[in-house]
């Protein structure tokens, strides 16, 4: 996994799935290092905005760029190969093959056998359950370790900046927390910069360090995780009552 | 009273408009015209009411010439074998009285026979549709398909109805099949699925047909009942599909199987899409003007060698690129066809007759 | 008894020729989700290129079997390399452009297509039926007797043929790269995407594949069943070959193969059991049969539908 200087910059960003204007002028930045959540309502645009970013929806206007490179037109498969790597919400995870094929199509576009080898072990270390089902078809699996697979397999991209979509989904509380543990560790090792969209502001809010809030596609605060956990209208909005102080 | 009076002037005006066409037009118009006039009416019936299956709820059905089959084969039976028993008063060959007896002879042998078929193949897409809605999309277009198939072969395997050679009447007693469908009919029946078809659209039930084509899921959770939606718009598609049969068959001298196989359903849904898939405008649009290019081509260009297929592949590609330039068919296009949609509401519904 | 194996024999020849159509037609319902109507139509392209090549080349009977099969190896390799060809430029033109549309826009394109290749097809080629040379040892010792039942070795010869055809198709999609990208862009597009697999390679790739098995179907069907090459052959047999990939599960390559055997064994029992009449509609009745009861086909998984 490799650290860089990379930046993800959005500015102006504009999407319409037919006529609904799904996205309407979203900037933000990602720096590298940073964990950096989007919270937000069901259906303000949070799925859409990474979709944008990873290339599976066009945008109309705007435009998206990672450190030199303008990416808004680029295909999804070239922008993976720059190091944006979008790990979809449902976890969307190839359920006829193996773990172990899971795990190889995250490092499709890469040549360096010894590199995936040493990635392969690192995944597998980070996630000890997946190397116990490495040969199981990832259908059976649980949730949870489906969850630990789409992201395992997101890591074997090589990713600079990880694009996780509600990777706490259906799970229980405590694998929710085990996810965003590793989330925090993947990070903090190797210094991979992380965009978090999750519906649990509570867990998204105590691991990033700065946050933004979409509503209806727009962006209407953004701050320090910090500064957004104590703002009334996210506590108000999103915390509920147990964000009170 | 005010609505109620609108609505009875639109059908005495309507049944005065088409009579009195009725009575002109056969005399007016070169017969080559006439027939296209004829044909158009019967296709724009067949593409409206699919367009009520495929545009509407979008389903696949591509087996709408098996519901047309079964109408046109089953009044074809109910006019030749009921006719001792029914229609006695009806020529056993040869055409009804001229002008407006022949009208009032042949009203309700034609009247009995649409109703007849339209239960028919209604009946008919109800056994089909009731299970079979239930899969998905692709699957349903496959059973649909096979579905006319199997009406086709099992029309072939019938002795009764002619099997492969067609069916043309009883010839041993001497009855063939009346030439009952006139330009009124044709046209009353266009006017109907029209109106039923832009009834449905702007009904509360026409809102739950848009939100299954929008999004069955979301359909779903809002309470529309998709599956009886489906149901409702299927069997009222096929019960459309069975009249158009009845008209067709006593239009046509001989019905042959063959002219109702998969090619000929692949016509109707390519009307349905060309004209834009939930426009009635467009689907009627389509109709005429699938009917009247090949048949004014032929016409006009003569059969001569190997001229028919340079027609067929310049058909072909016309359609292959009409569909890449514009994929929502020539007449409906996002968000201009709702705007056309409602514009076209407030006017009197008779207004796609000027497609004739 | 020696007449049931007759008809088995038969059923197979005839379910191995549908089941290599079938298999173009599950591979590109499972990449692109879209049922590829001109599909039976490449299986006549693949009839008339072997036809014609046949005919370039003065092929005439040979003494052995080996030597017949060396003679037609080429031919083969030809009409699968035209085919494939066909495939990619069809995918190119008339699909790619509607990656985006409506299904039923581009379910019409290929509609559009299959008429395109059946009209172009009769112009070219004309409307007289033509027949392939024989070129297997046709004398003494044609035929093989089994248990009653005679197996001619053009029969034996297209089986195996079909069978190793289908064994090396087996072995890319399951054990190559670009088979396994095929799999995922079949299980999820969006997905296989985001793994950085350019999905219109794999499909534009799969579309090639599925036409160089259709063009080896109908040149192996002129070839060894010595039946009429005709431009309109490819209607009946690719709806059937449709219907058997339906029938196996749409989607799924064994089903493909399951589904054309079970489709052409469902015939060859009907046609000799003097319901002849009925053959076309055996097709549709299993197809109903199977899908009320088992609604994703035999072998096919119940997907739900994406939005």
């Amino acid at each position: 996994m490799a650290p860089s200087s990379d930046r993800l910059v959005l500015e102006d960003l504009h999407v319409y799935y037919d006529a609904i204007h799904a996205l309407r002028g979203v900037s933000l930045t990602v720096s590298p290092g940073e964990i950096v959540t989007l919270i937000g309502a069901n259906g303000a645009g949070k799925s859409t905005l990474l979709r944008a970013i990873s290339g599976l929806v066009r945008a109309r206007s705007g435009r998206v760029a990672f450190g030199e490179a303008d990416i808004t037109r680029a295909p999804a498969s070239v922008i993976v190969r720059r190091g944006v790597v979008h790990s979809p919400e449902g976890r969307r995870i190839f359920a006829n093959m193996s773990v172990r094929e899971n795990l190889e199509l995250g490092a499709f576009s890469r040549n360096d056998k010894a590199g995936i080898a040493r990635d392969m072990e690192h995944v597998l270390t980070l996630f000890p359950r997946l190397r116990e089902r490495i040969g199981q078809n990832a259908g059976t699996l649980s949730g949870g370790e489906q969850q630990m697979l789409a992201i395992g397999r997101a890591l074997l991209t090589r990713p600079k900046l990880l694009m996780l979509d509600e990777p706490s989904l259906g799970l229980a509380p405590n694998l929710e927390r085990e996810i965003f543990r590793t989330v925090e560790n993947i990070n903090r090792e190797s210094g991979v910069a992380v965009l978090l969209v999750e519906q649990n502001a509570h867990l998204a809010l105590a691991v990033a360090h700065r946050g933004y809030v979409l509503e209806t596609g727009r962006i209407t605060l953004e701050g320090t995780a910090r500064d957004l956990q104590s703002n009334p209208e996210v506590k108000k909005a999103y915390l509920g009552e147990e964000g009170a102080p | 009273m005010a609505p109620l009076l609108r609505r009875a002037l639109f059908i005495g005006g309507t049944v005065v408009v088409l009579l009195v066409l009725s009575l002109v037009l056969p005399q007016t118009l070169d017969p080559v015209v006439f027939r296209i006039v004829m044909l158009s009416g019967i296709a724009i019936i067949m593409a409206v009411s699919l367009n009520l299956i495929n545009g509407f709820t979008g389903q696949f059905s591509i087996g709408h010439a098996g519901f047309q089959a079964l109408g046109a084969y089953g009044a074809a039976a109910l006019t030749v074998y009921g006719h001792n028993a029914l229609f006695g008063y009806l020529p056993k060959a040869g055409p009804l009285q001229p002008g407006l007896a022949g009208f009032f002879q042949g009203a309700p042998a034609i009247l009995i026979a649409m109703l007849a078929s339209g239960l028919l193949a209604a009946a008919v897409g109800y056994l089909v549709g009731l299970p079979s809605l239930r899969l998905r999309g692709d699957y349903l277009a496959i059973v649909t398909l096979g579905f006319g198939e199997i009406i086709r072969v099992v029309i072939e395997n019938t002795d009764v109805v002619g099997g492969p050679r067609g069916f043309s009447g009883n010839v041993e007693a001497g009855v063939l099949t009346p030439r009952l469908t006139s330009f009124f009919w044709v046209y009353l029946v266009v006017v109907l699925v029209v109106v039923v078809s832009r009834n449905l659209r702007f009904s509360v039930q026409g809102l739950g047909f848009l939100a299954v084509r929008e999004d069955e899921i979301a359909a779903q959770a809002m309470g529309v009942d998709t599956t009886r939606t489906k149901v409702i718009a299927f069997v009222l598609g096929a019960f459309f599909a069975g009249v158009a049969g009845a008209l067709y068959a006593h239009y046509e001298f001989t019905l042959s199987p063959t002219s109702f196989g998969f090619v000929r359903s692949f016509d109707f849904v390519t009307m349905v899409v060309l004209g834009g898939l939930g426009s009635i405008t467009g689907s009627v649009l389509a109709a005429v003007l699938l009917t009247a290019l090949p048949e004014v081509l032929r016409s006009s260009l003569g059969s001569v060698q190997g001229l028919d297929q340079y027609r067929l592949v310049t058909y072909a590609l016309l359609l292959i690129i009409l569909m890449i330039v514009r994929p929502q068919g020539i007449f409906g296009r996002g968000e201009l066809r709702r705007d056309t949609f409602f514009r076209r509401g407030k006017r009197p519904p008779a207004t796609p007759l000027t497609g004739a | 008894m020696s007449d049931f194996l007759q008809q088995v024999v038969i059923g197979v020849q005839l379910g191995s020729i549908y089941a290599l159509i079938a298999l173009g037609y599950t591979m590109v319902y499972g990449v692109l989700r879209l049922i590829n109507f001109a599909h039976g139509d490449v299986f006549m392209v693949g009839a008339f290129v072997g036809f014609y090549a046949a005919r370039a080349l003065k092929l005439e009977e040979q003494p052995t079997l080996a030597g017949a099969l060396i003679t037609l190896l080429p031919v083969l390799l030809l009409a699968m390399v035209a085919c494939a060809v066909l495939g990619l430029v069809i995918e190119r033109l008339a699909y790619r452009p509607l990656r985006r549309a409506p299904r039923l826009t581009a379910l019409i394109t290929a509609i559009g297509v299959s008429l395109f290749l059946e009209n172009a097809g009769q112009l070219l080629f004309g409307a007289d039926p033509k027949f392939f040379p024989s070129v297997t040892p046709q004398g003494a010792g044609a035929t093989l007797n089994l248990g009653g039942a005679t197996i001619s070795k053009d029969q034996l010869v297209l089986v195996v043929a079909a069978a190793l055809l289908m064994a090396v198709l087996w072995y890319i999609v399951q054990r190559t790269r670009i088979g396994r990208a095929m799999r995922a862009v079949s299980h999820d597009a969006d997905a296989a995407a985001l793994m950085g697999i350019n999905t219109d390679t794999v499909i534009a790739f799969t579309f090639g594949l599925g036409a160089a098995l259709a063009g080896a179907g109908g040149m192996l069907f002129a070839a060894l069943t010595y039946a009429k090459i005709l431009p309109l052959m490819g209607i009946a047999i690719g709806l059937k070959a449709f219907v058997a990939a339906v029938v196996g599960g749409i989607g799924s390559i064994p089903g493909a193969m399951l589904g054309g055997l079970l489709m052409g064994l469902s015939e060859s029992f009907v046609r000799g059991s003097g319901f002849s009449r009925w053959t076309e509609a055996v097709a549709f009745v299993l197809l109903i049969g199977v899908l009320l009861l088992r609604p994703a086909g035999l072998l096919g998984r119940f997907a739900p539908e994406k939005v």
